[in-house]
């Protein structure tokens, strides 16, 4: 009988111990994730903008702060040109000039959000000669052009 | 009876953390690549590795493929290394100047033909710098690099002149060092 008792209490200890590890790693785990997403969205908004970026701490959390490159300035040229031409998108002036890179990334993919749903609104007929939301961000980033692109900084006599 | 057999279970555990121990030890090198991989930036690839003394090193890395060119400064931990400082730029080819932590490095690629490499400073110091160099292993997609790094933890590297000779001693380059480290981590766009 009392040999029961104690295998009992064992497997039980062992039990609620071995959960408790689990849930600690499941947690370690958790916040790894964590930082590795924040570190690829970073990666990203450097990618994107060609920025030089400077860690301060890789651990969590991670600091980093980001300066424009020479390849920055064409970007940032066609942006703003998208901003004049696009409704919803707009050119966060103050928060490129701070530097302030991540949030102006965010703000921008908000704006391609909003434009979606305006685009999305429309007929099909108006959409054929509209520039597709998914072109904003190539058009920024890599300087791809589809036809409406080409057409809508010809009239607006677009140069780079 | 029970003594013997206690004996062994901790003679036991003994030998196999003495295996376990050998089998997963890792040099400094690997633990700085580690460290470096830890950072988790898409398609990592750690370049030649300084170590400066016992306690700090500088690695060279790429990310992005061949997208960004990044030094990190590393400090030795109890267990490992540990990242203080890095950096990272498009990668352009041009002299990378940045400052970390304790140092201000210089460094860009090698061309095959550099031999010698040397540094004045603004005041006046002639110096030369390490041409470092990393085989990678293609099998994996790994980069080869040849780079050469000049680094101080108490000059100052602005504006210094860097010249780069081939084995005749002939001039191949003469590179100027911004004046300000980071690109200038205050410069905006217009």
């Amino acid at each position: 009988m009392k040999k029961k008792v104690i295998v009992l209490g064992i497997a039980i200890g062992v039990i609620v111990v071995g959960s408790l590890i689990k849930s600690y790693y499941h947690q370690v785990q958790e916040k790894e994730y964590d930082r590795i997403r924040q570190i690829r969205y970073y990666a990203n908004v450097s990618e994107t903008f060609k920025l030089g970026s400077y860690y301060y701490s890789t651990n969590d959390p991670v600091k980093v702060r980001y300066y424009p490159t020479s390849y920055t300035q064409y970007r940032v040229e066609r942006w703003k040109v998208l901003a004049e031409l696009l409704p919803y998108i707009e050119y966060p002036e103050a928060l490129i000039k701070e530097n302030k890179w991540e949030e102006a990334v965010r703000m921008l993919e908000e704006d391609i959000e909003a434009y979606r749903d305006y685009y999305s609104s429309k007929e099909y007929s108006e959409q054929e000669v509209m520039v597709h939301p998914r072109e904003v961000m190539a058009f920024i980033g890599d300087n791809s052009r589809s036809d409406n692109v080409t057409e809508l900084l010809e009239e607006a006599n677009f140069e780079d | 009876m029970r003594k013997k057999i206690a004996v062994l279970i901790v003679g036991i555990i003994i030998v196999i953390s003495i295996i376990l121990a050998v089998l997963f030890k890792r040099d400094d090198q690997q633990k700085i690549v580690e460290e470096i991989n830890a950072m988790n930036l898409p398609l990592t690839d750690v370049g030649p590795i300084e170590f400066v003394d016992n306690d700090h090193a500088l690695a060279i890395f790429l990310w992005s493929g061949i997208g960004h060119i990044g030094v990190a400064e590393l400090d030795k931990t109890l267990f490992g290394w540990d990242i203080s400082r890095a950096t990272s730029e498009f990668l352009s080819g041009d002299v990378q100047f940045v400052e970390l932590n304790h140092f201000s490095v210089i460094q860009t690629w090698a061309d095959p033909s550099v031999q010698d490499v040397s540094v004045e400073l603004e005041n006046g110091v002639i110096d030369s710098a390490q041409i470092l160099i990393k085989e990678g292993d293609t099998k994996k997609g790994e980069i080869s690099f040849r780079n050469w790094l000049y680094y101080s933890d108490t000059e100052d590297l602005s504006n210094a002149i860097v010249t780069t000779y081939d084995k005749d001693g002939e001039v191949v380059e003469v590179i100027e060092v911004p004046d300000q480290p980071n690109e200038g981590l205050d410069r905006t766009v217009e």
